[in-house]
């Protein structure tokens, strides 16, 4: 299983703070975003300023697979400070 | 990162000769309208991570003896501070450059987010 993170407006965009979703299903960037715009359709306006990270690293690759037991969370664009 | 009023006690350096602090306040309006405050939401691990790495970047290119950084989350009333950022070095140089570029970095890549603004 891999833990998917929402935060900030991918959490509006979804109504949920994480899910769960088995590593078959979702085995890489790709997968993982078309499964989710299908999903959950208000996610598709943020897809492109939105960042993934992989266990808290961003993910630079363009289509990154993820391995067992990873958590990827979905970061739209940060306004700390 | 604290859900508290931020404090950092001044702890010098017996080499510093330069130390910055900067304080990101929260502003009493947005966009013109006056605000209660601001909700701050964060991905703790990352973001704790993320500032590790981006003080250990800078300090390559302006070496620093110290620096330490609070941020607050949940809610932050307008006039408080959300940030406090000190960084202690051996000259002033070195000391606003990292607070500067450090800030520039954290409003880019740590994953920090004002998740709601609380209206007047």
């Amino acid at each position: 299983m891999i833990r998917i993170l929402f935060f900030s407006e991918a959490r509006n965009a979804t109504g949920l703070s994480e899910i769960s979703l088995a590593l078959e299903e979702v085995p890489d960037v790709r997968s993982l975003w078309q499964y989710l715009i299908a999903r959950y359709p208000k996610l598709l306006e943020l897809h492109t300023k939105t960042r993934l990270a992989r266990n808290s690293e961003f993910i630079s690759k363009e289509n990154e697979k993820f391995s067992d037991g990873e958590e990827i969370a979905l970061i739209p664009p940060v306004s700390g400070g | 990162m604290v859900s508290r009023v931020l404090d950092l006690p001044e702890i010098l350096s017996v080499d510093a000769g330069g130390i910055v602090r900067f304080t990101g306040v929260v502003r009493k309006e947005e966009n013109g309208q006056p605000i209660k405050g601001l909700e701050y939401e964060a991905y703790q691990p990352m973001a704790e991570r993320q500032m590790r790495r981006i003080l250990e970047e800078l300090a390559c290119e302006h070496p620093i003896y110290a620096a330490t950084i609070l941020h607050r989350i949940g809610f932050v009333p307008a006039g408080e501070a959300s940030i406090i950022i000190e960084v202690q070095a051996k000259h002033r140089q070195e000391a606003f450059a990292v607070t500067e570029k450090f800030m520039n970095r954290l409003k880019q890549d740590v994953p920090i987010w004002k998740s709601r603004i609380r209206w007047k």
